[in-house]
């Protein structure tokens, strides 16, 4: 702990100031460690600063009483810093945020202390439950307790993983590496022992979790090297599609990354984007009207994709009609 | 901070802290006995303390000095914007705080240090860090929040039409921020993504609403939008897919032995739920009631009868 700004001197002593009217004389050591003040220069500020603070006329009955006895503080006459500046929108919002975030996470039951302190911050920022609320599910559901236990000890985690691209359920060992956060999702970065790459796994698609008693052993190269979208990529795959689209399904070229794109006169638009999967792109072609049509496509990307689909499921209503 | 200009701006906050009126400049001045004499650098120096109250979220305010005459501008601070109210955060209470805001992490956002100092102190610990959360880029989050605390109405911008809302409810769902709110004049209650808000205006005059018991809630199953007696459609889901269908169905998903499972999800735009479903692929099925079957494969058939494409 260094020396301190200017603001935060001014902050910090306006924060400590009731705390210790309120504890009886704490320990200059204990207000020094929990108000990340330096213990010798809070000794200065208190006898030096601080003793001299008050309103006109300055005089002893007005100027704020430090006592210091055997290293504990008592602080007298300030009943008008007995108590802290009110949390500034940003502060009371980002500690609701996190609190409720760690609440969630803790599944309620397991989060006593930390729901009761959530319930106070409410009442005192004019909140509830039923005017600010947070549905974190995907994080929930993919026991992010466990990978990050395994991230801090750098353990090995056996993972049971939808993968939505192929429409495919998968078990895997992985390095883990840590969770980051991209287009609103989040997502496990690790080494895939499967795939001999890093990959990106997203949370809400991580089925089952176990950790391992093997420790990591990341190889050279430990992923971030890569740019985000370059690791992007390595999830994806890359078989790159052309597709011919009606204006009614021009959507799509704001909500995927799309190489090029071209409109014909009639207006039709032949769409060229990276296709992360056999089953995704069954999904998305569901997804457009039916007059959608693969113009070029890898070999083995069928042309009639999407009638096989509709075919199978069609199928499968008629097996059990 | 030197000690002199710490003393100083305590003793300017004193001034402040201990005075039911509006002060000028000049009586401050006089009050706190260590400004320099020289007009312009008291100005300056004043300037100063002034900003580093107010960089600290003290709300210094301008007010009409009484008995003026021409009127003179003061300073003020109004001791209910001030002071926070007592929490009586127990120890354990304390350190959960402690730990959740050390656990996660917001990023590029603030930390809450200076939050947790305001509440009775933060002792650095060794708190794992379990998340990284996306900073809420939506500028206007902790102003809605704020106006919902202090039951403020808003005005902004949403889909070029001009809005004028008592803020109900702010929720984080699918990766995003939403209000609630009621729509005036039209009284109704309306969902806002932040994000789309523009032009965000926190009316200070009107400070008084009832927020209802319990608001909506954010509806993001298109499926569930429309009026009347909705379809009650039950759905059978393999095994494999079971844990994405319920977060892509957001329905409850009740398991079977064989390790399928069986939801139960209340349609009223069936094109809709037809497009929810169809990302399942052939890994679930309509089971009732047959009208859902039959127009769902009605739905699939016109992908059946595609002509094959030109690869």
């Amino acid at each position: 702990m260094g020396q301190l700004k200017a603001s935060e001197k001014l902050e910090r002593l306006l924060a400590m100031i009731p705390w210790i009217i309120d504890n009886d004389g704490p320990e200059l050591g204990l207000i020094a460690k929990r108000f990340e003040y330096p213990e010798e220069l809070l000794l200065t500020d208190l006898t030096k600063v601080l003793f001299m603070v008050g309103p006109y006329p300055h005089t002893p009955d007005t100027l704020i009483e430090v006592i210091i006895e055997d290293g504990r503080v008592w602080i007298d006459q300030a009943d008008w810093l007995s108590r802290p500046i009110r949390l500034t929108p940003e502060q009371g919002f980002n500690l609701l945020r996190k609190a409720k975030t760690l609440e969630l996470i803790h599944r309620q039951s397991e989060a006593g202390a930390l729901s009761s302190a959530i319930e106070k911050l409410e009442i005192v920022l004019g909140q509830s439950k039923e005017t600010f609320d947070l549905d974190i599910s995907e994080i929930e559901n993919a026991d992010v307790l466990t990978i990050n236990e395994s991230i801090r000890e750098a353990r090995q985690l056996r993972i049971r993983y939808y993968a939505y691209g192929k429409d495919e359920n998968s078990t895997r060992t992985v390095h883990p590496l840590g969770i980051v956060n991209r287009d609103y999702n989040h997502y496990l970065n690790a080494y895939c022992e499967t795939a001999n790459d890093y990959r990106l796994f997203r949370l809400d698609r991580i089925l089952e979790v176990e950790k391992l008693e093997i420790s990591t052993s990341i190889p050279k190269g430990d992923g971030e090297s890569y740019s985000f979208e370059e690791k992007w990529n390595l999830d994806t795959g890359g078989d790159l599609i052309t597709l011919k689209i009606s204006d009614e399904d021009s959507w799509i070229l704001s909500a995927y990354p799309i190489e090029e794109y071209t409109q014909n006169e009639n207006g039709d638009i032949e769409v060229r984007l990276v296709v992360t999967g056999i089953a995704w792109l069954k999904r998305l072609l569901l997804r457009l009207s039916p007059t959608a049509e693969i113009v070029e496509a890898p070999e083995h990307i069928p042309a009639d994709l999407v009638r096989q689909v509709a075919e199978a499921i069609t199928n499968r209503y008629k097996q059990n009609s | 901070m030197t000690s002199k200009k710490l003393e100083r701006t305590l003793n300017l906050l004193a001034e402040l802290l201990n005075s039911e009126i509006p002060k000028s400049a000049s009586e401050l001045k006089n009050r706190v006995g260590m400004y320099p004499d020289d007009l312009a650098a008291f100005r300056r120096t004043f300037d100063r303390d002034k900003n580093a109250l107010r960089d600290m979220g003290i709300p210094l305010e301008l007010a009409p000095v009484p008995g003026t005459n021409p009127p003179v501008e003061g300073y003020f601070i109004n001791k209910s914007s001030y002071y926070l109210e007592d929490l009586n955060l127990t120890e354990e209470e304390l350190s959960a705080l402690n730990f959740a805001i050390a656990s996660i992490e917001v990023l590029d956002g603030l930390t809450e240090v200076e939050a947790m100092r305001k509440l009775g102190g933060f002792e650095e610990g060794q708190a794992p860090n379990i998340l990284k959360l996306q900073n809420s880029d939506d500028d206007y989050v902790a102003e809605m929040f704020d106006a919902i605390s202090n039951r403020k109405r808003v005005l902004f911008v949403y889909g070029a039409k001009s809005r004028d809302v008592e803020p109900w409810r702010l929720e984080f769902t699918n990766g995003r921020w939403y209000l609630i709110g009621n729509d005036l004049p039209e009284d109704g209650a309306k969902t806002f993504r932040i994000d789309k808000i523009t032009e965000l205006k926190v009316d200070d005059a009107n400070a008084s609403y009832e927020i209802p018991s319990s608001p909506p809630r954010v509806n993001l199953k298109p499926w569930s939008y429309g009026k009347g007696k909705p379809i009650e459609t039950t759905v059978r889901i393999d095994s494999d897919l079971m844990d994405w269908a319920s977060t892509s169905l957001q329905a409850d998903i009740q398991i079977l032995q064989d390790g399928s499972g069986i939801a139960k999800v209340d349609v009223h735009n069936k094109e809709a739920f037809f497009t929810r479903l169809t990302l399942l692929l052939d890994h679930a099925e309509i089971l009732s009631p047959e009208e859902m079957r039959t127009d769902y494969l009605t739905h699939i058939g016109k992908f059946n009868k595609v002509k094959n494409g030109t690869a």
